[in-house]
């Protein structure tokens, strides 16, 4: 009997008390909701490739400027093992090297302008989920594709 | 009865100010880690080198190129190809960044020793404008624009005579 009123009054508080702890509960949530926004936010910015985008932009940007002025007929394979370019979605048009992610389209696409030889204009489509990329400059015309 | 009653409407009201200062503390770590975060690249100095290699390199610039075997001479530039270059505008042709080019501007002065100086520009009103800003200092961030001079010895052909000249090439490049 004595313990059957331990345990409820357990339960039962009173209405000062029942403030308290209701004051504590949403402190505790407050602090969850604010942990969870910032592992959140952490996360995105860990998993963030704008800088990735932005180097191979530059990177095959650039390439394509110096195949361009290669005094002659020119074809290079493009590798990078720092970062995997299978990942990436490669885009040559008008006089932009456009990279964005293969899988799902982001709202951020990287840009580097190069200039077009309009002598031996490009053509080519969009690469994606391929390890290396060939540049191919003949005297009419220059054109990239998969490996 | 009252007394209890104030005392808890008391404690909501006070929760306004620490909510408020919570949300200016995330901004502000968010912030902080933004900051940390590096996302741009400055290749504007490479990027002048390659337009630079490509003006010298280029069988469609202004290098003398051969006309039986078709090889290009970087060091050796032919001036009446440069004449051509400069009437028909034909350099804009061969290095093309679009109907308006908000990209890079140049300009070349190519000087034979004998003092018969050729200056001819790359997208000149572009350059103009830019050459300014990079004069004025205005050199970082976004609006700002840097300039990178260039001087190559080269040969000047006319004709069939070769004299010794120096090209020197100024490329404006903005910085967004």
């Amino acid at each position: 009997m004595k313990k059957r009123a331990v345990c409820c009054r357990l339960f039962s508080f009173r209405k000062s008390q029942a403030n308290e702890v209701y004051h504590v509960l949403i402190q505790a949530a407050i602090a969850l909701a604010v942990y969870l926004t910032m592992q959140a936010y952490i996360d995105s910015v860990s998993k963030d490739t704008l800088f990735e985008k932005v180097y191979l932009s530059k990177d095959s940007g650039l390439l394509m400027d110096t195949v361009y002025g290669s005094p002659g007929e020119l074809t290079y394979e493009y590798k990078n093992d720092l970062v995997g370019l299978n990942r990436f979605k490669f885009s040559f048009k008008n006089q932009r090297a456009s990279i964005d992610e293969a899988e799902s389209k982001s709202k951020l696409t990287a840009e580097q302008p190069y200039g077009e030889d309009m002598n031996a204009p490009y053509s080519g489509n969009d690469i994606s989920n391929s390890d290396k990329i060939v540049f191919s400059k003949t005297k009419t015309g220059l054109s990239t594709g998969k490996g | 009865m009252k007394n209890k009653k104030s005392t808890t409407t008391f404690e909501v009201i006070m929760w306004i100010p620490r909510i408020l200062f919570l949300v200016v503390l995330m901004f502000a770590i968010m912030l902080l880690i933004r900051s940390f975060v590096n996302t741009t690249i400055d290749s504007s100095e490479l990027q002048a080198n390659v337009f630079a290699n490509r003006v010298l390199y280029s069988t469609n610039a202004i290098s003398y190129v051969d006309p039986d075997t078709q090889r290009v001479y970087p060091g050796i530039v032919d001036l009446d190809k440069l004449k051509s270059a400069i009437s028909d505008k034909s350099l804009e042709k061969s290095i093309s960044y679009g109907k308006k080019n908000l990209e890079i501007g140049a300009k070349f002065s190519v000087n034979d020793m004998k003092e018969n100086k050729i200056d001819f520009f790359y997208n000149e009103d572009f350059f103009r404008e830019q050459e300014k800003i990079a004069g004025s200092g205005f050199t970082e961030g976004p609006g700002g624009a840097k300039l990178y001079v260039k001087n190559y010895n080269i040969i000047v052909q006319k004709g069939s005579v070769l004299t010794n000249g120096v090209l020197t090439m100024s490329i404006v490049i903005p910085n967004s």
